[in-house]
């Protein structure tokens, strides 16, 4: 293999699993970048690593929670260089624990169903926003548990991944109903409690993710419900966007060019939002249930040791 | 003693003889065992018996001598009454002026220091610790070395020879003990016998006397910072330093005298550099947290090269108690900031860690290059990694809110509409008393970047242009997230948050404090309350209350020229007005100066039912924050614990 393209591979590796994050397929992109082209040097390694991940940032166009397994991978490299002398021990020490890595992250996701099943009661309805495999995993975990409850699940357009979830769910043989996005505040006071996953957690505590999260936020925290984020601590990332503009997007948020005169394809807005964190109650999360607040110190932790 | 009470003393006893006469002799006869008590009773009553013969002998009779002795007796009870009611009088008055007192100190902000009571520390101390030799100006006017030179027969700078007003110069010393009673003297007399009191304790030369000097409204003029009514002070004995009396009489606060004398003990300990630094902090000629860091840890870097290990004990264990006396004097300057309590903090372990084997030189060499380091690290490269970080976040055409000033903030700014070419819109809100946003402002618009300059009195309105963020600095931000910063940031950052703008602080990690504080009352810092009553625009001078003689006279012969060139004026003005005499329209215009001069609020201090209240500082919860920026990234406010907690050893 000559050609090594860190976007082909990172995009195979997400064809290849349908159970991978994006982090996880770019850290393990990352890894197998680095059993190929071998480098010579720290320095070589680091700059390899640094110019692949901007190149994988810039060709995927949501690139939130990649970006957050670039860091944890890059923070990674850069804490375990300086520990072994020896440089062949230290690149396959290296190879070897990005594997053991993956392979531990891919696990975190039953860990969250396990600390996150006390979190549902018998005879709740529960609201899910957009389709996270975090959150399917904790609702068919209590399922197991034979916890009685039903479901509220949204369209979550444009990506209708609501769909997606409906059928899973129903599959399971949990009680559920299909909302279209604009009818959760018509339903949000019979709901007991809102469920959504994340792209990415940004410094703050606040959450990127699919659109729609923000109003469903709001409304949840209007109407004094609890709004629990269930998703992996890979997905930490050191942002701190002060509001959904702030995100690095494709295009502007609000794009006024005129367009064909197809209706659906005139359909255009942002994909992803920022819901900031007084509207989140608990980050359900493989280190435990943390309050926004502390995923700020977990970066620190993670960061500066 | 005087005459009359002589008279009246060797009066009594004959009166008591009389009645104890018959009685006691008779006793004496029955019983032979006395007390000898009893034997001095007796010679009393014989001695009185024979007094009594002799002025019967002259022709004086018992009637008489009785009826002198009674009126001797009520002349005596008549003096000690007067003397009782003068006294209470006079009691009643400490007891009014004492009320007055605490009437002022009462307040919310009782408990800090204020600014009066530091200035009559810094007073009391320069004083002490100048040179014996020359005179200096100080905050409440001129140190003049009279003892020493009165001593030496040297060119005596008297008090009359100093100030233009009367011979009548006269100094209140009362000698060695508080209680003993003041005595008043010319003031080279006065000085004198205050230095033969101690010459036997200390050298004479070492004494100093301030002279405080004529009439009473020049002594409270020279002394002004310190509201001196008569210039009293008190010697304390084998310090050879003088302390205001007024330092006793004014602040009941014992903890405060008994910390001055502490630091006139150790005066010579301390080096001038820090007598310097502490005079630029007192006189806010150093203002900011990290500029008066900065500074602090420069003259530091000069301590320790200067400083000598004593004999017996090693470096790493007395360094750091010399420097306590350091830190005690700038203490007294302002109270250290938290920045400066850091940098201490951390200096201070430094020198514990230092190996007692190591040689003196190479020690202290090894700490100067680490305190230059460490401000290298927590400041100047920490800035730019702030700088680093906000820049992302400013875009294209923002416009930006700022408060006050902030070294940081304005770097930041710069960087970004200089380097980065932005073209951003900067408003810098201000606020009485200290306008520190007019030198921001200036700054930055010489520069070239477009700044509106605005008070917080407008504040509204400012929020209607259409800001996107509002930048703040910060003077420290406590461990439960609230920002402790400049009086007026609470409540930009609350009108801020009302309208879903942004704030956001630019905080070095040095400035984060362990403390944790709800309200803004129970640490503070007390300015000068002057400053708000008086702006005197005419008379910038006048304006801080605390003028050095020189200046005052600086400024009477100025008023003096200006009249004259006014008389020289005047013919004009006569020909123009015509009718009024020139004596009465010189009259009208001292009038109009009087009134001119007197602002609404000049004697605040006499009335007793208002305060002024000029704090420096305030809290801003951390709802209203929405980041923290430092040198470790963007931070939520509830952070700064994390910060504190992982970095201990290093922060």
């Amino acid at each position: 293999m000559s050609e090594f393209n860190i976007t082909e591979t990172y995009l195979r590796f997400l064809e290849e699993d349908t159970e991978m994050t994006m982090p996880i397929a770019a850290i393990e992109a990352l890894v197998t970048l680095l059993r190929i082209k071998t480098p010579e040097t720290a320095a070589e390694m680091i700059n390899t690593i640094k110019s692949s991940t901007e190149e994988l940032i810039k060709s995927i166009p949501n690139s939130v929670s990649l970006r957050a397994g670039c860091d944890i991978f890059m923070r990674f490299v850069l804490r375990n260089l300086h520990l072994y002398g020896d440089w062949e021990n230290c690149k396959q020490h290296l190879i070897e624990n990005g594997q053991l890595f993956v392979s531990r992250a891919k696990k975190s996701r039953n860990k969250i169903a396990e600390i996150g099943v006390d979190f549902i009661a018998d005879d709740d309805i529960i609201l899910v926003h957009g389709y996270s495999r975090a959150v399917f995993s904790l609702l068919n975990h209590a399922a197991n548990k034979f916890i009685r409850f039903r479901c509220v699940v949204t369209e979550s357009r444009p990506s209708k991944q609501g769909n997606q979830l409906y059928t899973l769910l129903e599959q399971k043989g949990i009680p559920v109903t299909l909302i279209v996005d604009s009818a959760v505040g018509a339903v949000i006071d019979k709901v007991d409690k809102v469920f959504v996953g994340a792209e990415g957690v940004a410094e703050s505590g606040g959450i990127i993710n699919l659109v729609g999260t923000y109003s469903v936020g709001v409304l949840a925290h209007n109407a004094r419900k609890p709004f629990y984020v269930v998703t992996e601590s890979h997905k930490f990332v050191r942002m701190f966007p002060l509001s959904s503009d702030d995100l690095p997007m494709a295009g502007p948020p609000l794009d006024f060019t005129r367009r064909t005169d197809d209706l659906e394809d005139a359909l255009r807005g942002p994909t992803i939002d920022y819901t900031a964190q007084e509207y989140i109650t608990a980050l359900i999360t493989d280190l435990g249930v943390l309050t926004p607040s502390a995923v700020s110190e977990e970066l620190i932790k993670m960061w500066y040791d | 003693m005087s005459e009359s009470e002589a008279k009246s003393r060797s009066a009594t006893p004959p009166s008591k003889a009389k009645q104890a006469t018959p009685t006691t002799t008779a006793a004496a006869n029955g019983e032979k065992k006395l007390t000898n008590k009893e034997l001095k009773e007796l010679k009393k009553q014989e001695k009185a018996a024979k007094r009594a013969a002799m002025k019967q002998a002259n022709g004086i009779s018992i009637e008489q001598q009785q009826q002198q002795a009674q009126m001797k007796k009520e002349k005596k009870q008549l003096q000690r009454e007067q003397q009782q009611k003068r006294e209470q009088k006079q009691k009643n008055a400490n007891k009014k002026k004492q009320n007055e007192r605490n009437v002022k100190k009462s307040t919310l902000f009782g408990h800090l220091e204020t600014t009066e009571e530091r200035r009559a520390t810094i007073l009391a101390l320069t004083s002490a610790v100048s040179s014996p030799k020359t005179s200096r100006i100080t905050a409440a006017g001129l140190m003049v070395p009279v003892v020493a030179s009165a001593l030496s027969g040297s060119n005596v700078l008297t008090a009359s020879s100093l100030m233009p007003v009367g011979p009548n110069a006269s100094s209140t010393v009362s000698a060695s003990a508080p209680a003993s009673t003041t005595t008043t003297l010319p003031a080279s007399s006065a000085a004198l016998s205050a230095g033969t009191s101690s010459a036997s304790t200390n050298t004479p030369t070492a004494i100093q006397q301030e002279i405080a000097s004529s009439n009473a409204s020049d002594v409270a003029k020279t002394l002004a910072s310190i509201s001196l009514e008569a210039g009293e002070f008190n010697v304390i004995p084998g310090i050879s330093s003088v302390i205001p009396t007024v330092l006793e009489q004014s602040f009941d606060n014992s903890s405060l005298i008994s910390s001055v004398k502490e630091l006139l003990l150790n005066k010579d300990l301390i080096h001038p550099s820090i007598l310097l630094l502490t005079s630029h902090l007192a006189h806010y000629k150093i203002v900011g947290s990290i500029p008066r860091c900065i500074a602090m840890l420069e003259v530091f870097q000069i301590v320790i090269k200067d400083y000598q290990t004593p004999k017996g004990t090693t470096l790493s264990r007395n360094l750091t108690s010399y420097l306590s006396h350091q830190i005690d004097l700038l203490k007294k300057a302002r109270p250290l900031s938290v920045t400066m309590g850091n940098a201490i903090r951390w200096l201070k372990q430094e020198i514990s860690l230092i190996d007692p084997s190591t040689p003196d030189k190479a020690a202290k060499k090894d700490l100067c290059e680490k305190i230059g380091q460490f401000a290298k690290e927590k400041i100047e490269l920490a800035d730019q990694l702030i700088i680093d970080n906000a820049s992302t976040q400013i875009e294209e055409s923002t416009t930006i809110v700022t408060y006050g000033s902030s070294k940081v903030l304005t770097e930041l700014l710069l960087h970004n509409a200089i380097s980065l070419k932005k073209n951003i819109k900067v408003i810098v809100v201000d606020s009485r008393p200290l306008f520190e946003g007019r030198k921001m402002a200036e700054t930055l618009r010489n520069a070239g970047v477009n700044v509106m300059y605005a008070l917080i009195t407008s504040l509204d309105t400012i929020f209607n242009m259409d800001v996107d963020y509002v930048f703040l600095g910060a003077h420290s931000i406590l461990s439960n997230g609230f920002l402790y910063s400049r009086a007026g940031t609470a409540m930009l950052a609350m009108s801020a948050k009302r309208r879903n703008i942004p704030v956001l602080v630019c905080c070095e990690s040095l400035k984060f404090s362990q403390r944790v504080q709800l309200d803004s009352v129970t640490f503070n810092e007390l300015a000068d309350p002057n400053d708000l009553v008086n702006i005197d625009y005419e008379n910038p001078v006048e304006r801080r209350g605390n003028k050095g003689a020189l200046l005052n006279q600086f400024i009477k012969e100025r008023k003096f020229e200006k009249k004259k060139l006014a008389m020289e004026n005047k013919p004009k003005g006569n020909k123009i007005g015509g009718k009024k005499g020139s004596e009465g329209e010189s009259k009208d215009a001292s009038n109009e100066e009087d009134s001119n001069s007197k602002n609404i609020l000049d004697g605040w201090q006499e009335l007793p039912s208002l305060n002024i209240v000029n704090i420096l500082y305030d809290l801003t919860p951390p709802e209203y924050i929405k980041k923290v920026i430092t040198e470790f990234g963007a931070l939520p406010p509830s952070s700064v614990p994390v910060i504190l907690r992982e970095y201990k050893g290093s922060a």
